[in-house]
């Protein structure tokens, strides 16, 4: 660290002067720095640490909407969830949708930066048009796609008839077997932009001269995929894929605002389970929504593990 | 084996001119159609045969949005620009001195904090939402837009802070260290030099947590009740909810609600971009 601030210094005549004063601050510098964290550490600690505890915390009770008290019942709300609540199919649910969708997003999102990627007239545009799904407020993505989706203002249905595509029409969000598809539509349309943006990002500076270099060694456009752009990008691609897997799985709201979790169950995820027990079933248990969320944490937990395991090996290969 | 260089070029180009075309109509179909649908008449909205273009654009359902009584668009719009501006301002300001003693100061576990700050960005509102209703509750702050602002700081301050570090990491120390062998205090440094080079950075970072909170849903779903402190989101959402859809009405509060969003967030990209090149003094 001395040697690092050093070298820094690189005046000559000063060199020593700055190393003893960087020697010197080094207290002030702790207290500087951690009084300057404090208010950034009292929201992290006092509006995510403390509420992830005391999710386990109600978990662990009986804590109705309308009800002050919450009495001590230990595991006995786990063991309900898990025995007779729709933990299991809602799980199930979740890990369909989240795997589904995070694989479409790679693939368009991966054609579309390879595309992005070549040089073209209005390929900026192009780009900031790609964008535009994940920049708008979910609210407005859904009640678009409702629109799309409805079977009175059948603007879908009609096109996919004139396509012949489909013969009759589908009943997009009132049909169980279509309602999950289509809420995998409505999250791929707007969670693919991150991934051709972040990998549009990783394949830009690939240089030219390893495609050319492929080239003459043979290797076809397949072959030059998947030897000089997917190594390249391939670090980047598992960030963006831990990232996303962790939002799609918690996704709440494009689901909520498309199919509050029907027809039947045929939508309800962990996320959206979890709000109801909470917020709209019969006597408002929080507790009981709370196992849900609470059991969606080792999830969570490996995610970041997996993340931050990406990140950091992603560091040791660019030092 | 392999086909023609020439062919293969020319393979290339049309599977890729296909594919954007492809990605360009499924991208901007929808905005079109929602942008269309609010300037529709209502009489053309539910028809057989769903019209592509309106020769008589009206902005009778913009009109029928602001005149509802049951909605008070104005005051959701309020609410939305009063707890998006607060939950901006109080996580800037915090983000700048944490961002500040992340990457300018060396203090023993930096390093771990800058990462634990990252992954509490990531901890999922669905974690979060039922401890924090209790919370609010307890502290009368339900259906209350200060309650909002607070809950809202929990992913813009971490969004911000590591933003912000990032940015300001990016900075060359050398220029810090010149001002005060000038005879700057570190902090003068800071304020003098390291705070304007950074202010591109900080614009976005202002930006996009602005339009974090704009777009948020489910915390203002559960902790608002009524038009005192309903965010726009959640006053459209109720319109969905109605018997009857008017989508001409919903179409158009989906497209004002989006506007605000889209624009900020192209202006915070470029604001990135500029800000990273623009201020790359070391090689």
């Amino acid at each position: 660290m001395t040697q690092a601030g050093a070298e820094r210094a690189d005046p000559g005549g000063t060199r020593g002067m700055t190393d003893s004063k960087s020697r010197l601050r080094l207290p002030t510098e702790t207290v500087l720095g951690i009084a300057l964290m404090i208010p950034a550490l009292a929201i992290i600690i006092g509006l995510i640490g403390y509420p992830t505890l005391y999710a386990i915390w109600i978990s662990l009770h009986t804590k109705l909407l309308a009800v002050r008290d919450m009495p001590f019942v230990g595991l006995e709300n786990y063991v309900t969830v898990l025995s007779q609540g729709n933990f299991w199919p809602a799980l199930g649910r979740t890990i369909y949708f989240t795997v589904v969708s995070v694989a479409i997003k790679v693939c368009i999102g991966m054609a579309t930066a390879l595309v992005l990627n070549e040089n073209w007239p209005g390929r900026g545009l192009a780009r900031a048009a790609v964008l535009l799904p994940w920049a708008l407020p979910p609210l407005t993505a859904v009640v678009t796609w409702r629109f799309l989706f409805n079977d009175t203002t059948n603007v879908l249905n009609y096109i996919l008839i004139k396509a012949h595509l489909i013969e009759k029409p589908i009943l997009w969000l009132a049909k169980a077997e279509y309602a999950m598809p289509s809420a995998i539509i409505v999250g791929v349309w707007q969670g693919f932009p991150f991934f051709a943006i972040t990998l549009l990002a990783g394949l830009s500076p690939i240089p030219d001269d390893l495609y050319d270099a492929a080239k003459v060694d043979g290797a076809g456009i397949i072959h030059r995929f998947l030897y000089v752009s997917l190594p390249a990008v391939f670090p980047v691609l598992m960030v963006a894929v831990t990232l996303s897997t962790i939002w799609t799985f918690n996704q709440f709201t494009v689901i909520w605002l498309l199919t509050q979790g029907g027809p039947g169950e045929a939508t309800t995820t962990l996320p959206i389970a979890a709000y109801q027990h909470a917020f709209v079933a019969g006597s408002k248990n929080l507790s009981r929504g709370a196992v849900y969320a609470v059991l969606t944490f080792p999830v969570l937990v490996i995610l970041v593990l997996l993340l931050n395991h990406f990140i950091s090996s992603r560091e040791e290969t660019e030092a | 084996m392999t086909l023609g260089l020439k062919w293969e070029r020319r393979f290339k180009v049309i599977a890729g001119a296909l594919w954007m075309i492809f990605i360009l109509t499924w991208v901007l179909f929808p905005t079109y159609w929602i942008a269309l649908a609010s300037f529709k008449h209502p009489k053309d909205l539910a028809v057989r045969i769903p019209l592509f273009w309106t020769t008589e654009p009206t902005l009778m359902s913009y009109k029928g949005l602001f005149t509802q009584p049951f909605l008070q668009f104005e005051r959701l719009t309020l609410n939305s620009l009063t707890v998006s501006l607060g939950a901006t301002f109080l996580s800037v300001v915090i983000a700048v001195f944490a961002g500040l003693a992340l990457a300018r100061l060396k203090f023993p576990g930096r390093q771990r904090l800058g990462m634990a700050v990252f992954f509490a960005y990531l901890v999922p509102p669905v974690l979060l939402f039922i401890p924090l209703y209790v919370v609010m509750a307890t502290f009368k702050l339900i259906d209350s837009r200060l309650g909002l602002v607070l809950v809202y700081t929990s992913f813009t301050v971490p969004f911000c802070v590591w933003m912000l570090r990032g940015y300001f990491h990016n900075i060359p120390v050398e220029l810090e260290e010149c001002a005060m062998i000038d005879g700057c205090t570190r902090v003068g440094a800071w304020v003098r030099i390291v705070l304007p080079l950074a202010s591109p950075g900080i614009a976005a970072a202002a930006i996009f947590a602005f339009t974090l909170a704009w777009n948020e849903f489910l915390y203002a779903y559960i902790l608002t009740e009524t038009a005192n402190a309903q965010t726009m989101p959640i006053g459209l959402a109720s319109f969905i909810q109605l018997d009857v859809y008017r989508w001409g009405e919903l179409s158009a509060g989906a497209l004002l609600m989006a506007i605000p969003a889209v624009v900020l967030y192209f202006l915070g990209q470029r604001f990135v971009v500029a800000g990273l090149t623009g201020g790359a003094v070391k090689g």
